[in-house]
């Protein structure tokens, strides 16, 4: 990716004017953290791709017209998760996905649990990431190898597992043990 | 001071595993009841949740990304801009000027792959036009003269540009489902690396991936022409009538029997099967949709094992599928996927199949449940 930047305002006006240099920044910027966030609710790679696709779209088709109030970053965060939610919502409308019993829905149930949009914000703040990544720098070294080649790299357990040969539940507890410190540093934030 | 909660070793790596999407759907239902027994335990992992959330993934590769924009610029292109200039920003498509010879139609998938481009060969009079869809997708394609294609995952299709001046010449690598424009001079020829199939105007799929057991070819409507040579080089022309499939075996070596002629032997083959040469059945299919029903929203599937069905599935999904187990190559699957996911399909399987999955980036790994084994064994005893 090149290493520039934008301001807030070019961001605003280029997709105003459907800049293709701004939206290939935007794109290669959170194409993947989009499509994580995705993933993590609707728990399939290639549908969470889909949907992230369409959400660059929907920018794109609506860009004139476009009201960005906040940041380009928590907009496309509303977007990516009112986009899953529509999709949760029409799988569970059009009863021809389901030919056998299988509760589909459990999954995005459990990952939505009390995720509301105003919490996403807060999460998807730059502030917050910087912090949480300073958090991450100070995690123990075997700690944070792992977590970032998990978060990162969006490396498997067993991938990482066999990667640095140690046993998947070790790769668990490691990333656990991250998390745990992170929600510590998010308490006192 | 509020009171701090850690829940033991097992729920903490089931936590791990449910943000991660490597649990299976027994698993999910148990995590669910265990965040309902105590308000501690959903507040835990909400917390987890949102930390997890909010260390964002960064752009991990360069290429990969750089290839994911290059195909939403492409598809920009398509749909908002009709085809300017700025589709030659892939390298791929340097020399797109005969692109108006192909029209795609449309992605029946819905997903962005959608690749094709010209290769020019040595001689510049031979110039091919090649159309590929990549794993995880498919494509409709409609040839200069009217014929319609389906192209199935990982397959391409190329022909020549001289295409439709005197025959109609396509060659086959993958699956393809054709429904030929009937023009009784020039005939419409697909060539496989293992046999040809000769159309006037007629509908048909040809399945020929080099890397699986065997080559089959389909007919739905009309009148087709099949020759090829098998893997032990006898020739062998056989001429198919409507619902008729032809397979050929690549690893059938030894052979005496030859025919080459439109006449089908029927010895001891089990109803509805001949015999045209070693290596090669003729089937009758009362339902042809298990051959051609991949291109629709509804795929059927009659008796496929899994060791089949895992390859199926990789193209169809885009991942590899590693089977751990031997025994589990043999179960057999029966079934209708619509838009399922890979992962509601694996839940599927494992209602009918002692099937335990583990999915990766790009990964499944299949393995024989001991547990559902005897279950499932269970069941059979009761019922005979």
């Amino acid at each position: 990716m090149p290493d520039l930047s934008y301001t807030n305002f070019e961001i605003a006006e280029g997709i105003r004017s459907r800049d293709r240099k701004i939206f290939e920044f935007l794109f290669k910027k959170y194409f993947n953290p989009l499509a994580s966030y995705a993933r993590f609710i609707l728990k399939s790679q290639v549908i969470s791709e889909e949907i992230t696709q369409e959400v660059f779209l929907k920018l794109w088709e609506n860009a004139a017209s476009i009201r960005i109030d906040s940041s380009v970053r928590a907009y496309l965060y509303r977007s990516i998760h009112n986009h899953c939610l529509n999709y949760i919502k029409s799988c569970k409308t059009d009863k021809s996905q389901a030919f056998v019993t299988v509760d589909v829905n459990l999954h995005p149930d459990i990952a939505l649990s009390h995720l509301s949009e105003d919490l996403l914000e807060k999460l998807t703040t730059t502030e917050l990431e910087s912090y949480l990544n300073h958090t991450i720098d100070r995690l123990p070294g075997q700690c944070r190898e792992i977590f970032l080649l998990n978060r990162n790299e969006d490396l498997s357990y067993p991938q990482i597992a066999s990667k640095l040969n140690i046993s998947v539940n070790t790769v668990k507890t490691q990333i656990m043990r991250a998390l745990e410190k992170l929600r510590e540093a998010y308490k006192k934030f | 001071m509020e009171k701090e909660f850690t829940p033991n070793e097992h729920w903490q790596s089931q936590i791990a595993g449910f943000l991660k999407g490597e649990l299976s759907f027994e698993e999910e239902k148990q995590l669910q009841l265990w965040m309902n027994e105590d308000v501690l335990h959903l507040q835990y992992f909400e917390e987890i949740r949102n930390m997890w959330l909010g260390t964002v993934t960064s752009a991990s590769h360069n290429d990969q990304i750089n290839q994911k924009w290059e195909k939403f610029n492409f598809l920009l292109n398509q749909k908002y801009e009709g085809k300017k200039t700025d589709i030659f920003f892939l390298p791929t498509f340097k020399r797109i000027a005969s692109i108006a010879a192909v029209l795609v139609i449309g992605m029946v998938s819905g997903i962005f792959l959608y690749n094709s481009f010209f290769k020019y060969s040595d001689s510049i009079k031979d110039e091919v036009c090649e159309m590929i869809t990549p794993l995880g997708a498919k494509s409709q394609i409609l040839l200069p003269d009217g014929t319609q294609v389906w192209l199935n995952a990982g397959s391409k299709l190329s022909y020549k540009k001289s295409f439709n001046s005197k025959d109609r010449v396509v060659t086959l690598v993958g699956e393809a489902f054709f429904k030929v424009k009937t023009n009784k001079e020039k005939p419409f020829i697909v060539q496989t690396h293992r046999l040809n199939v000769k159309a006037l105007g007629t509908t048909f799929n040809v399945k020929a991936y080099p890397e699986d057991k065997s080559v089959t070819a389909t007919l739905v409507e009309g009148i087709i022409q099949v020759n090829g040579s098998t893997a032990s080089s006898k020739a062998f022309n056989v001429t198919l009538k409507p619902s008729q499939s032809i397979t050929v075996d690549e690893n059938s070596v030894h052979s005496n029997i030859k025919t080459e002629n439109t006449e089908i032997q029927r010895e001891s083959m089990p109803e509805g099967k001949a015999l045209a040469s070693e290596g090669v059945v003729i089937n009758s299919n009362p339902s042809i949709e298990k051959f051609t029903s991949w291109k629709d929203s509804q795929w059927f599937i009659e008796a496929e094992n899994l060791e089949n069905l895992a390859v199926l599935l990789s193209r169809k999904y885009n991942v590899d599928v590693h089977i751990e187990s031997d025994s589990l190559k043999q179960y057999r699957f029966t079934g209708t996927i619509r838009n399922e996911t890979l992962e509601q399909v694996l839940e599927i399987l494992k209602l009918t199949t002692p099937l335990k999955y583990q999915v990766g980036k790009g990964e499944v790994w299949w393995d024989l449940d001991p547990g559902l084994k005897e279950n499932f064994s269970r069941i059979l005893v009761k019922n005979k």
